[in-house]
């Protein structure tokens, strides 16, 4: 598994794709802070705390950051019919999927702290203080306490769906319609089935509980709530084993053509 | 008795009901160069794609350095260098770093064999060249390279030999050979280019809708297919008889339909003829035969067939 690690971090690293997306973001960082920083005094009164607790604004953010690492790992392996070059070798299929997933894991772990901390040093440098830089690293830290593992649950989605459709294109529709829309639609059909059945009402909403995205919805209003970060960790560590097991088990019988 | 390097029993492969490889038995020893003949379509890549797991048997069983198992056929197919179909690679990563990809993924030790691998091919100027700028020669070659960098002692090749210029070819076939002699790897190469396989195959085996017709060894091949005087007579027992007893020949045999192949008189047809027809045989055709490959493949699958 060392062995196949390692090889997945060495063709990530010797593609463009990494380095190009942390360019654009770091730019896109680089250029919202300075437009802060330009405008501070007219039309804006951001402090360096403020404007690195916007963070938690962009926290769904990372759902879509992981449909690039996961694209990033997985790199066009049925267009490029590569898959056949593992499978050939007696490199086991589950060490394939797990080890792209492990290398996808923590490729995004790393382009995560490379954004936050890119994103710091420009609040720091570019935006004035006002002593609440500590509170602002504490307000972060907490929604990334639970917002990291059902990003890891997104990421094995993601997984999934790319090893068991042939286009990256549609795996990564199909697993954003997921994490985006499945929300909206329980809480619609809820909403529609409340007056004539309270239990399949409450059902509905037991199951909206268990999505990926719920546990971030209203995080700042809950930060120091350790009860969110606990709900958040059960319910990204059930996606993330139970996609992984479905990826898994399917692709163990896929035909690699 | 040598060693059985693959072997399979009854592999049978099915897409929805239909066969497309249907009771495959192969048996594979170790130095023997196994050349898998039959036409598109008729069960070869299936077969090597059962044998890489790119896809899984629908029945049988496979037997590869002595394993049987999933978890010990998995483990000997790192003794397996690959090529099936057209060999495919990142493209936006060169020929070296594809290699050295792999590499590290098999854990092979040593970087220098990956530009080992690509000296070996004739691919060694062209490590910093990405796999999208390669033509389909270059690419069939660094497939090679691939399946070669693990210095395999069994290699399965999928009609390795398409889109390679007739230097390349040549080049090809010569490094083959070479493994084949220096270091004993088993080779499995299927092809329908058969002139091409009856240069370096030593053991056939034929299939036809997914069905293995024929194994024979070169040498019996050869015998098979050695020039000889095709005669059709009324009377094939009445025939033998006189090669036998006025001509004094055994070397000849009798096929079906009253048709003898003799392997002796081939200077002297007039001979042969003349003692038939004075013995009362008649005689409908004589012809000189060399058999080639194709020939015999032919006439194993029924003829041509068209559509």
């Amino acid at each position: 598994m060392v062995d196949y690690i390692r090889a997945e971090v060495y063709k990530v690293t010797h593609r463009k794709y990494l380095w190009g997306f942390l360019l654009i973001v770091g730019g896109l960082e680089a250029l919202l802070v300075c437009m802060w920083a330009w405008m501070n005094g007219d039309m804006t009164n951001m402090s360096a705390s403020t404007g690195f607790i916007m963070v938690l604004y962009l926290l769904t953010m990372g759902y879509y950051a992981s449909a690039i690492t996961t694209d990033m790992v997985f790199s066009d392996q049925y267009k490029f019919n590569t898959l056949k070059n593992e499978v050939a070798y007696g490199i086991p299929r589950a060490r394939i999927y797990l080890g792209k997933l492990a290398v996808g894991c923590l490729v995004s772990l790393a382009s995560c702290v490379v954004i936050l901390l890119w994103y710091g040093i420009l609040c720091r440098v570019l935006l004035p203080g006002d002593g609440a830089w500590l509170e602002a690293l504490k307000c972060v830290g907490f929604a990334l306490l639970a917002a990291l593992p059902v990003w890891l649950g997104a990421q094995a989605l993601f997984y999934m769906c790319f090893f068991l459709l042939k286009s990256s294109t549609a795996a990564s529709l199909i697993a954003v319609g997921v994490v985006a829309l499945m929300g909206q639609i329980i809480a619609l059909l809820a909403l529609v089935v409340s007056v004539p059945s309270p239990m399949a009402e409450e059902l509905l909403l037991r199951l909206h509980d268990i999505l990926l995205t719920t546990p971030l919805e209203g995080i700042m209003d809950r930060i120091g709530d350790w009860s969110v970060v606990g709900w958040a960790w059960a319910v990204g560590i059930g996606w993330f084993l139970a996609t992984t097991a479905a990826g898994v088990l399917t692709f163990r019988k896929r035909e690699i053509s | 008795m040598s060693e059985p390097i693959l072997v399979t029993r009854a592999l049978t492969k099915k897409y929805g009901g239909a066969a497309a490889v249907e009771g495959v038995d192969l048996y594979i020893e170790k130095g023997q160069i196994y050349g898998l003949v039959g036409r598109n379509g008729a069960g070869k890549t299936t077969i090597i794609r059962m044998l890489t797991a790119q896809t899984v048997p629908t029945s049988g069983e496979i037997e590869l350095f002595g394993e049987t198992g999933e978890k010990g056929i998995s483990a000997a197919r790192a003794r397996v260098g690959a090529m099936v179909e057209i060999p495919s690679f990142y493209p936006y990563l060169t020929a070296r770093e594809n290699l050295e990809y792999y590499r590290r993924q098999r854990g092979i030790p040593g970087e220098a064999c990956v530009d080992r691998a690509l000296e070996q091919v004739g691919l060694h100027d062209a490590g910093k060249k990405k796999f999208k700028q390669f033509s389909l020669g270059m690419k069939q070659r660094l497939g090679l390279a691939l399946a070669l960098m693990n210095h395999p002692d069994l290699l399965l090749l999928d009609e390795p030999i398409n889109g390679l210029d007739p230097e390349g070819i040549v080049e090809f076939r010569s490094i083959l050979l070479e493994l084949n002699r220096q270091r004993e790897t088993t080779i499995l190469i299927s092809s329908h280019i058969l002139s091409e396989l009856s240069n370096i195959a030593t053991h056939y085996g034929f299939l036809d809708q997914g069905r293995m017709l024929e194994q024979v060894s070169a040498g019996r091949l050869s015998e098979k297919c050695r020039a000889c005087l095709q005669l059709t007579v009324d009377d094939a027992s009445r025939a033998a008889l006189v090669l036998e007893q006025r001509l004094g020949t055994r070397d000849y045999e009798v096929l079906p339909g009253n048709i003898l192949r003799l392997y002796h008189f081939l200077d002297c047809p007039q001979d042969v003829t003349a003692a038939l027809v004075e013995a009362g045989v008649a005689l409908f055709s004589a012809e000189n035969k060399n058999t080639t490959l194709e020939d015999y493949f032919l006439s194993l699958i029924g003829g041509v067939r068209h559509g």
